[in-house]
């Protein structure tokens, strides 16, 4: 023991605060079952196991160990009528009759009944009690003395019979299952507190489930004793049981009021119950008043009504809230599968008129009532049940189907039972399973998203890869608001480093879906499926896994074609640079003053431009107006003009593509080479506007004007040498406009509009 | 200005480079090389105060002539000569210390004017170099603070040239933002100095704590 203890208070100081109540939990249930046992082995034992003669007098006697089912009668071993204790000389075996009658008990079937609580009316209550008391006085009397008793047989004829303490293996399942069955919920409701203490609901669950055990562990001893009570306890367990019966009901209904939400005013409705409660412990320990009525079965009824009521009222409080739906109908499945077991073994016995198992049995539905109860207040992967529940319902249907079929055919048609099981299976089999396949098969097309079924969205946001990033990640969201209709998209950053190990992964009990973004860095979390009315599951899960996997092979396909294209773009550029460019240079050396070596560094910029333009990326355009800015104003200053630099803002985010840029750079570097050399005036107006999706580009001078300024409605006809040509054809190749106008500053004004491409506005990213 | 070291594999073009040096500077002495391995030979036999150097040289990168010309001889004023013009060329010479780039095609007179410019202390910034380097400041340092501490001060742009350096990458001219800051021309070209410099000081601590991570990961 000292060890023992010592090892205790070292767990319990290494564990932490939840380990030391798992501990402290566990240690009760252990205590608690051994208290339970030691009552149980208290019984004298005769080596029998005893049952109600339900045709007659007496009591049936069976072996204890074969005791785990109710046998016909036929298999009794013996039938008792009475019992008394032997002569001090006596030994086993048959005793002569005749004898006196030496204080003999003559054994009502009653002292066998499974439970005192079956036997409704007090006066067989007191007749229970005071024969529990008298036989087990002779029995402990004899067993003191170590004398046998004598018990009278169906013949009248007398037989001693050893009397011994009650051995381990005459306990028998029907103690131990129910012994079990309260086991289980104590372990759930422990398992529940320490992992959910902070709901109200599951604190209630806990108390429920502690009462679970003490009511059962007494259950066990009195429904698994071989027939008698020992007499400290026959009564005092009785008003225990009783007691932990309210207090588990209580608990029930205050849970259901407390859970998922606290109902209006559940405080003051606790705190009176409450009061109530401890009125009807106190009345139920003093025995008053005397109808067990008025003070404990009444208060039964009330409180199953009033938790059924608060189950509607909860369920129907909820009934929006696909994660309360979901709890709601664990808890529904669960109460529904533990009640049918009971119903179904009344049918069978029923339909077989003989009862097959013990009553003791039925008390399975106890932990099963109780594992549902952990899942739905324990909120342990709610979102399974959603995929599960159709299938759940439908197999429940199917059993209780079986079991009404065969007891309509055998109540109704009056069908031998033999041939109605039979019957049964043969209409179950032909007309419920393809009925059930069929309506799966429904279910699941319209309730599971197919990835088929998305394929050319897929390859559209696949293809859009090729606008860029950008219009990708568009069309991969698009493609996943329609996949999942879900009530809320975000887009949240992660961190590259601590990349979810699965992409696709079911958050906070299936409200939400993270699905991966495109580009990495980024992950959508998808609130609730079906605008809100569906949790995601695995099957959500699968779907997103497999489009994620197909994009991005797509995409990184995409990715390694564009590399190469990139890879071999540099590679032209860099043997334009160093073949052309070096000999272009050469000119550019070589040439002298007939102009020949500013026509090879023209060349060579071209060159220069050509190749960024055809390597080039996109440049934001706040980028690519600060270059122009840079290089226009720079030359514009050198050549003595005035700058006046007009250059709008562009819309945030605005992207070029390198044929915008390369053709516009061209043109405004044109039009200002013009103003510099051609112009001869003195200062420079350049104006950028963005007006819609086009970019204006403006260059006016206050010089002497194009050689051949258009009058109104005239056709431009500039002339040569200027590169007026090549600015409109610039412009016509963007698809825009251009015009060659007189300046209000007096001199020419080039005026060219192009459409700035597909490359739409950059969406803000979420940081 | 008396020695200057011209690295080009071209002959032309070389004779044209030291033309171009002399007349910046009347009475240079010109050394050439055409290879980096030459280079680095001349490098390590005396100083120089100026070098032009070409990137695309047949055994190699010019950068590492800068590199090694910043390493050897702090006071030499490297400036890289190139037919490239785009800053995925011309950042990583600027980063191994280059003071400036010449670009190779224009007119004696340009590159004379413009030589002279980087000696008397004003580097060339257009806004797309000015933009990288702001990026470069703006993760490099915070990628690796802890073992950037010892450098940290001398590698932090002040408040002012990172002023600088957003209105040039905004397309203003250096006169334009003396303007602007109501400072000198002569100021503001002390900023931009200062910024190449301390460029050029993050990148090499960079790199060295680069290779030592990685020493530290393959050793």
């Amino acid at each position: 023991m000292q060890p023992f203890i010592v090892a205790l208070s070292r767990v319990l100081a290494l564990a932490g605060r939840e380990g030391r109540f798992l501990a402290l939990g566990l240690a009760f249930l252990a205590l608690w079952v051994v208290l339970s046992v030691g009552i149980a082995l208290q019984e004298p034992s005769l080596g029998w196991r005893f049952v109600p003669d339900p045709e007659g007098q007496g009591v049936l006697a069976y072996d204890p160990h074969k005791a785990v089912k109710v046998a016909e009668r036929s298999q009794a071993e013996q039938r008792l009528l009475a019992i008394r204790p032997a002569l001090p000389d006596a030994t086993a075996g048959l005793v002569a009759s005749g004898a006196d009658n030496r204080g003999a008990i003559r054994l009502d079937s009653l002292i066998a009944v499974e439970a005192p609580s079956m036997l409704s009316r007090q006066e067989d209550l007191d007749r229970f009690f005071t024969l529990q008391r008298s036989v087990w006085a002779l029995l402990e009397g004899a067993m003191n003395r170590a004398q046998p008793v004598e018990v009278q047989l169906a013949n009248g004829q007398w037989m001693a019979r050893e009397v011994h303490p009650r051995r381990w293996d005459e306990l028998g399942w029907l103690y131990w299952v129910p012994l079990l069955c309260g086991m289980v919920p104590f372990v759930v409701g422990l398992g529940v507190c320490v992992w959910r203490w902070q709901s109200a609901g599951a604190r209630f669950l806990g108390l429920a489930s502690v009462m679970a055990l003490l009511s059962l562990a007494e259950v066990a001893v009195v429904t698994g004793r071989l027939w008698l009570l020992a007499p400290w306890f026959a009564e005092a367990g009785q008003i225990f049981v009783r007691c932990a019966s309210l207090v588990a009901v209580w608990a029930f209904t205050m849970m259901m009021l407390h859970y998922p939400t606290p109902l209006r005013q559940a405080q003051a409705w606790t705190r009176a119950s409450a009061a109530l409660l401890v009125a009807l412990l106190v009345l139920n320990v003093l025995q008053w008043p005397d109808h067990q009525t008025l003070r404990y079965k009444l208060w039964l009824v009330v409180a199953s009504i009033a938790l059924i009521g608060l189950a509607l009222r909860q369920s129907l409080a909820h009934r929006d809230d696909p994660v309360h739906r979901a709890a709601g109908r664990w808890l529904a499945a669960s109460a529904v599968v533990a009640f049918s077991l009971v119903i179904y073994a009344f049918v069978v016995s029923l339909v077989y008129d003989v009862q097959v198992v013990s009553n003791s049995y039925r008390w399975v539905s106890v932990p099963l009532l109780y594992v549902g109860l952990m899942v739905s207040v324990g909120r342990a992967n709610l979102f399974e049940l959603e995929r599960w529940w159709v299938p759940l319902c439908l197999w429940y249907l199917g059993g209780t189907l079986v079991v009404f079929t065969d007891l309509a055919l055998v109540t109704l048609l009056r069908v031998d039972a033999g041939a109605a099981i039979t019957l049964t299976l043969l209409v179950i089999g032909w007309l419920y399973f393809p009925a059930r396949q069929w309506l799966l098969g429904r279910l699941q097309q319209s309730s599971r998203p197919r990835v088929s079924a998305y394929l050319p969205d897929l390859i559209g946001a696949v293809n859009a890869g090729l606008a860029g990033e950008q219009a990708s990640r568009k069309a991969w969201k698009q493609l996943l608001a329609r996949v999942f209709d879900p009530m809320a998209m975000d887009r949240a950053l992660t961190d590259p480093a601590a990349v979810a190990s699965p992409p696709v992964q079911i958050l906070d009990m299936g409200r939400q879906l993270q699905v991966p973004d495109i580009g990495g860095q980024g992950v959508w979390r998808l609130t609730l499926a079906r605008r809100g009315r569906q949790l995601f599951t695995e099957d959500h899960v699968q779907v997103a896994g497999q489009l994620w996997q197909l994009l991005d092979l797509g995409l990184s396909q995409q990715r390694q074609t564009q590399a190469a294209v990139d890879q071999e773009r540099l590679r032209i550029a860099g043997d334009l640079h160093d073949d052309l460019g070096t000999k272009l240079l050469g000119i550019v050396q070589a040439g002298r003053a007939d102009g020949t070596a500013a026509l090879a560094r023209e060349a060579l910029e071209e060159m220069r431009q050509s190749v960024r333009g055809m390597a080039g990326q996109p440049v934001a355009a706040s980028d690519v107006l600060a270059d122009w800015r840079a290089e226009l104003v720079a030359r514009l200053d050198a050549a003595g003009f005035a700058v006046q630099w007009d250059a709008q803002e562009p819309p945030a985010g605005l992207i070029l593509s390198p044929r915008v840029h390369l053709q516009l750079t061209r043109v405004l570097r044109e039009s200002v080479s013009n103003v510099v050399r051609h112009s001869g005036g003195r200062s420079c107006r350049v104006g950028i506007a963005f007006e819609g999706r086009d970019i204006a580009i403006d260059i006016e001078d206050d010089g002497r004007g194009l050689p051949c300024a258009p009058d109104a409605g005239a056709a431009p006809a500039p002339a040569a040498g200027l590169g007026l040509p090549n600015i409109e054809r610039r412009a016509r190749k963007l698809g825009g406009q251009h015009a060659f106008l007189v300046s209000g500053l007096g001199g020419a004004r080039v005026r060219v509009t192009v459409p700035v491409e597909g490359a739409g506005p950059v969406e803000s990213v979420v940081t | 200005m008396q020695h200057a070291l011209i690295v080009e594999d071209l002959p032309q073009i070389r004779d044209w480079l030291a033309d171009v040096a002399r007349a910046a500077f009347p009475d240079v002495q010109v050394t050439t090389a055409a290879r980096v391995d030459q280079a680095l030979a001349r490098v390590a036999e005396r100083a120089f105060d100026l070098a032009l150097i070409d990137l695309g040289l047949p055994d190699g990168s010019g950068i590492d002539v800068v590199g090694a010309l910043r390493h050897h001889q702090p006071k030499s004023l490297p400036v890289v000569v190139t037919i490239y013009d785009d800053d995925d060329h011309l950042f990583p010479a600027l980063q191994a210390g280059a003071f400036g780039y010449l670009l190779k095609e224009q007119p004696q007179e340009t590159l004379v004017a413009q030589l002279l410019r980087m000696t008397s202390g004003e580097p060339p910034l257009s806004p797309p170099i000015a933009r990288r380097v702001l990026s470069h400041f703006a993760n490099g340092p915070e990628r690796q603070k802890s073992l950037m501490r010892q450098v940290e001060n001398e590698v932090k742009l002040t408040e002012r040239e990172t002023d600088v350096l957003q209105r040039v990458a905004k397309g203003y001219t250096l006169p334009e933002i003396a303007l602007q800051f109501n400072l000198s021309r002569h100021t503001i070209a002390d900023h931009i100095k200062q910024i190449y410099r301390k460029l050029n000081v993050s990148s090499r601590a960079e790199a060295a704590l680069e290779a030592a991570r990685r020493g530290l990961v393959q050793p």
